[in-house]
């Protein structure tokens, strides 16, 4: 987990500084930390309020970046069966994509070690049974609770630093070059593409919506054109996706 | 509506999404939600981008305050591009930006 930590926190700090510069509360800024826990829906949410966005415009917006984590709750689902409630309802609220990632490589390794063992008619031992399930939990919950506590530290340190940045640097760019080299690398696959392209233009078409309201629909009509293309590049449905080292961090 | 509680609400509907597989066996996940998963992220980082640029590009007075954008646009691209990683994105932008602004 300590590389995804050393990665993400810089981008802690973006968000923290936007959060500092914007003209909601500081506060409000490094709450989002807590309660949204997601960079990108975070950036969203301090970007929206920070332009006066409408409460169901900042809302829907988080909602719909997170929808992925339901993917994510449903490949762990299986791994977290027989686990206490309060785990499961603890385990969830750190479920992000680092810790997605770093968990199901863990719990899969498992699975395979747990098969082959029974493939081989090998006697169970703690390595390859129950026990190593147990150390998988443990794995992903020590590991997520590091991220937690260091995404939250970043935070806060940003929100303080962001204040006190002079304007002549115009750090306002950050947050938009920062989203830009994460689109680049997803730019490979056509539907991607033409979710981008869609989504950024027609962003750029409803810029004078009222309540950002552009924002949504821009993600809808990109997500859209995406599905379609995708539909005709592959007819069937993919599998779900586990997202790449690369893939949008936090 | 106070921004505290906007991201109150905002905060139990992302946690609402975590937990909901976990706490149940019978929700399936559709297979076009599986689908465009995938695109969520970009096109909403997409729509982000284009929504903070497009401001700075076309108010902008004249061509040397809405260079500097584009050209630091370009360097993130590029730079992102080349290397494969996602950081270089600021890396090379905001000084583009910064020598660009000063020089025009």
């Amino acid at each position: 987990m300590l590389p995804w930590l050393v990665a993400v926190a810089p981008f802690g700090l973006v968000i923290g500084v936007t959060a500092g510069h914007s003209s909601i509360p500081s506060a409000v800024g490094w709450f989002t930390g807590p309660a949204i826990y997601g960079g990108s829906a975070q950036i969203a949410a301090i970007q929206l309020l920070d332009s006066g966005a409408a409460a169901a415009s900042v809302i829907a917006t988080v909602l719909v970046i997170n929808l992925r984590l339901v993917l994510y709750s449903a490949a762990l689902a299986r791994y977290w069966r027989g686990t206490p409630l309060w785990w499961r309802l603890l385990a969830g609220y750190l479920l992000i994509d680092p810790s997605f990632v770093v968990g199901i490589r863990r719990y899969e390794h498992h699975r395979w070690a747990y098969a082959a063992a029974r493939q081989g008619d090998q006697r169970l031992t703690p390595d390859v049974g129950l026990g190593d399930l147990r150390s998988s939990h443990a794995f992903y919950f020590g590991g997520a609770v590091v991220l937690w506590v260091g995404w939250l530290i970043a935070l806060g340190v940003g929100t303080v630093v962001g204040a006190r940045v002079p304007e002549g640097l115009h750090l306002e760019l950050l947050v938009p070059l920062y989203l830009v080299g994460q689109v680049v690398p997803d730019l490979r696959q056509r539907a991607t593409r033409r979710a981008v392209v869609v989504s950024s233009v027609v962003v750029g078409a409803c810029i004078a919506a009222p309540l950002n309201l552009g924002i949504v629909v821009g993600i809808t009509a990109g997500l859209a054109a995406g599905y379609l293309t995708s539909l005709k590049d592959r007819p069937g449905p993919t599998a779900t996706p586990a997202p790449s080292a690369q893939e949008h961090q936090l | 509506m106070s921004p505290w509680f906007v991201i109150l609400v905002a905060g139990i509907g992302s946690y609402a999404m975590r937990i909901c597989m976990t706490l149940t066996d019978r929700l399936i996940v559709p297979p076009r939600l599986e689908a465009s998963a995938e695109m969520v992220a970009p096109a909403a980082f997409a729509a982000l981008a284009s929504a903070s640029l497009t401001p700075l590009v076309f108010s902008a007075t004249g061509l040397s305050a809405a260079a500097p954008v584009v050209l630091a646009v370009a360097a993130a691209v590029a730079g992102t591009a080349g290397t494969g990683k996602p950081y270089v994105a600021m890396l090379a932008g905001m000084p583009t930006y910064w020598v660009a602004a000063a020089l025009m």
